[in-house]
């Protein structure tokens, strides 16, 4: 699988990955963002620019152009990289080679992607109205049902109460004014500073590399000229002074019990496969020993995990319990943290983890949009790609004493519970 | 065993093997050079089965859940320990899940992948239960139920069953069963269960990957049949078209309505012809409400829908419906329009000039389900063999067909709507 980096004057980047028995292609344009400018506009922005472009205006036009290219799929997301807000635009298509009626499918996408990127829809110095609004309210909205997912619910309100006051709360925000007070002209001022100031970074996977270097080509001469802010790829380290309580009524059946962690190293300093090793054995895996323990021993709960957010420092440990189990779910949960610091990893607990993070890492080579995510990861934090050949030999030389290294770096900062008020045993 | 049956995907050229073993078994094999393989066991009980006449004529009734019990029982091994255990020694990536027909043990791996399925095939068919172990799972399980319980969306399609096959029927009771049903299971009933069901003969295996198709038929030929006479015929109510209620709405902590509308239609008989005709709802269902079409766009500018909206067809031996599903503030309104639609393409037809387009972004989307071996599986799964022919199955659907097919499945009296509504609307 090669690889190959492609840097033009003016801040743009193109990093591609070749692969050669994929179904699809993907590429990815990313637009890099100081969250530090608190960019709400930048959230709304590719939602009102996948709508439509002046080519076509409507977003069912939008999508039958999509339909015609084999159903090839179009979108713009924001996602956040540590204190830096990434406006992507991203691509997935079929090869050409599948296409029955000679239809040039890769040449229509990313002309595409271009005229979106490069030509929106915009009247009188502002994004479309209609689309403005209508993509105001749909994410006011989705905030809103941020509530209908308890459990997705509980681990928003315990990073919102963990961060608060730090530019990282940025991503946990669910306060809809911020986005109500927005105008259509206020979101293409922030579009057009994107096109000044941010670095953009292009990741394409897939087999013709040569026109993802035409493209990135296209993109940097549209962009021409420019003042280009270089991106940050630092989190500020915070150290808990003492645990912090959080505790808030719901009426629903299941309590939730979520606690927020730090992991007081940068992202682009951190050891990544010893985190990951530490990930499988400590939460995320069905053998590892919140799971063994909290729910296989103790019976309390149906799920119980960890989420390492690893671009923030942060991680989450969730798990749905009765709210009658709340101080025993806690205390096993927090002893098996403090486990993982005492020499306590087996040689086989080791090795079923590594075995299980390989695993992972080379199943991402099946998928193109998987190989572009981990390459923007790569690139972005440590300024290079590496190969998946790279990391497994780096994950065979992973020490227990390497994954307690992550395990001391990590300290409780808050607990969030969601007691239940519709349990009918509830008494703590 | 039977011949070995080959199934070729001509769009792609993936293939399928499928044969039927001397012990019984159907095993259904698609070897292909990507890192990932997969497999799927699955049983065909679910939980709809409860409900059986044994070949001595006997008729048993089981406590609602137990076929989810037993999938969570299955794991655990004749030493005390679980199947993840063996799993994560060859650094596969298993779960498992329970349907309304059936249960399903699922592994994915990029390497040991005979050594993997030695594992699946050995721990399905070798069960160990003890009362305390039995008794422990039931905290367990509760706490799942518990979770479904609070999860509206979740709610909104039980409320459908529930409006369409009315509340008696074994479609309107939870997969999982309720706390009162899981109490009353026990490792006796379970192994009853599991010598009447998990036989061979009762089973199919599904595998995706890299793998040899004579080594997988090897591997499975030292399935031993447990079958005393013949698989157990599951008694289920005959049903009529139309739908038990017109109506039904629940209150819960949502921040809207989560809106939830069934079409009942009947099963086919014939494999085939019902695979044939699910490819021509897909075509339809496609042209008429995907992001491409007019209702949508229509929907999506007056705010009636946001992306949440989306709609489906799926059906096992026992059912078939289609449903739409979204969060919206207008759930009434929304069931109009969509009855209104329906009246008015029922009249007038689709245009040719879209549906020739949903066509193609149809067929365009069936060969993405080859993209990895995981989704192909899970097709596998469901369809078997048909998965590969799927593209050519869409090729070949007329217009006139299709209208056929629209015609019968927009029947009024078929429809439930249901609706999840935020509390506080509740006495409004």
């Amino acid at each position: 699988m090669a690889y190959f980096c492609e840097k033009y004057n003016n801040g743009v980047e193109l990093h591609a990955v070749t692969t050669e028995d994929l179904v699809a292609d993907h590429i990815n344009v990313h637009f890099m963002l100081p969250m530090a400018d608190k960019p709400y506009g930048a959230v709304i922005m590719p939602k009102i620019m996948e709508q439509g472009c002046r080519k076509y205006p409507t977003r069912r036009q939008m999508r039958c152009r999509l339909e015609a290219l084999f159903a090839s799929s179009l979108w713009a997301s924001t996602a956040y990289y540590g204190e830096t807000v990434g406006v992507t635009f991203s691509a997935s298509f079929l090869k050409n080679s599948i296409a029955f009626d000679g239809c040039d499918i890769m040449g229509g996408v990313l002309e595409l992607l271009h005229d979106v990127i490069f030509d929106p829809l915009v009247e009188n110095g502002s994004f479309n109205g209609e689309y403005t609004k209508t993509q105001i309210k749909n994410r006011c909205d989705g905030i809103k049902a941020i509530i209908n997912n308890k459990e997705h619910y509980a681990s928003v309100r315990c990073a919102q109460l963990m961060c608060r006051g730090e530019t990282v709360e940025f991503t946990c925000n669910t306060d809809t004014s911020v986005y109500e007070s927005l105008t259509g002209s206020d979101i293409y001022g922030q579009y057009l500073r994107m096109l000044k100031y941010a670095p953009v970074i292009i990741v394409y996977a897939g087999n013709d590399t040569e026109r993802a270097r035409q493209f990135a080509k296209s993109v940097s001469d549209a962009l021409g000229d420019r003042c280009v802010i270089p991106y940050s790829n630092k989190t500020p380290i915070v150290t808990p002074k003492e645990i912090r309580y959080f505790e808030e009524e719901q009426d629903i059946k299941q309590s939730h019990l979520v606690i927020g962690l730090r992991d007081r190293t940068h992202a682009s300093d951190r050891h990544l496969c010893a985190s990951a090793v530490f990930e499988e054995i400590f939460g995320q895996s069905p053998i590892s020993r919140l799971f063994r323990n909290v729910r296989e021993r103790m019976s309390l709960c149906y799920y119980c995990s960890s989420c390492h957010d690893d671009a923030n420092g942060l991680m989450y440990i969730s798990t749905g319990i009765d709210a009658k189990n709340r101080q025993k779910a806690q205390d096993e949960i927090f002893a098996q943290l403090a486990g993982m610091t005492e020499q306590s990893i087996t040689k086989e607990e080791l090795s079923c983890a590594v075995k299980s993070v390989k695993s992972a890492r080379l199943a991402c080579l099946d998928s193109a949009g998987a190989i572009a995510a981990r390459c923007i990861y790569r690139v972005f934090f440590y300024g290079e790609y590496v190969s998946v050949e790279q990391e497994l030999s780096e994950l065979d030389s992973i020490t227990a004493q390497d994954v307690e290294a992550v395990a001391k770096t990590i300290t409780a900062d808050t607990v969030y519970f969601m007691r239940g008020t519709e349990d009918d045993n509830e008494s703590d | 065993m039977s011949q070995i049956k080959k199934t070729l995907c001509r769009a792609t050229g993936d293939e399928c093997f499928s044969v039927k073993l001397e012990n019984g078994l159907s095993v259904y094999i698609s070897p292909n050079k990507k890192r990932v393989a997969s497999a799927i066991l699955s049983v065909q009980f679910g939980s709809v089965n409860s409900n059986f006449v044994l070949s001595d004529g006997t008729q048993t009734s089981l406590p609602d859940g137990m076929a989810h019990f037993l999938e969570h029982k299955t794991f655990e091994t004749e030493d005390g320990g679980d199947a993840f255990d063996l799993f994560a020694q060859t650094g596969a990536d298993a779960n498992a899940f329970t349907s309304f027909n059936k249960t399903s043990y699922i592994f994915s791996c990029v390497d040991e992948f005979y050594e993997s399925l030695d594992i699946l095939l050995h721990f399905v068919t070798h069960p160990h239960f003890t009362p305390e172990s039995v008794e422990k799972e039931k905290g367990i399980i509760i706490q799942e139920i518990a979770m479904y319980d609070d999860h509206p969306s979740w709610q909104s399609r039980t409320e459908v069953m529930r409006g369409l096959y009315g509340e008696e029927s074994p479609l309107a009771t939870d997969i999982a069963g309720t706390a009162e049903s899981v109490s009353q299971a026990s490792d006796e009933m379970l192994y009853s269960i599991h010598k009447t069901f998990y036989t061979p003969e009762n089973m199919s295996l599904c595998v995706v990957g890299n793998v040899s198709v004579d080594r997988v038929i090897k591997a499975c030929e030292g399935m031993k049949s447990t079958l005393n006479g013949e698989i157990p015929k599951t008694v289920f109510p005959p049903d009529a078209r139309e739908a038990r209620e017109k109506y039904r709405e629940k209150y819960m902590p949502v921040s809207r309505c989560v809106f939830c509308f069934g079409i009942k239609d009947l099963p086919l008989s014939d494999d085939e012809e019902m695979y044939r005709r699910s490819c021509a709802i897909s075509v339809i269902s496609h042209a008429m409400f995907s992001q491409s079409s007019e209702f949508y766009s229509d929907m999506y500018d007056k705010g009636i829908i946001n992306n949440t909206f989306s709609s489906g067809y799926e059906y096992t031996q026992y059912y078939a419906m289609y449903m739409f599903c979204g969060e919206t503030d207008h759930a009434q309104t929304l069931y109009e329009e969509i009855c209104r639609y329906a009246e008015q393409v029922k009249e007038n037809g689709i245009d040719k000039e879209l549906f020739e387009n949903a066509r193609r972004a149809v067929y365009a989307s069936s060969l993405r389900s080859f993209e990895n071996s995981t989704s192909t599986c899970e097709g596998m799964s469901e369809v078997y063999e048909n998965v590969f022919l799927t593209p050519e199955i869409i090729s070949n659907i007329s217009y006139e067909y299709a209208m056929e097919v629209l015609r019968e499945l927009f029947c009024p009296q078929a429809y439930t709507l249901a609706v999840i509504k935020p509390l506080k609307e509740k006495g409004n």
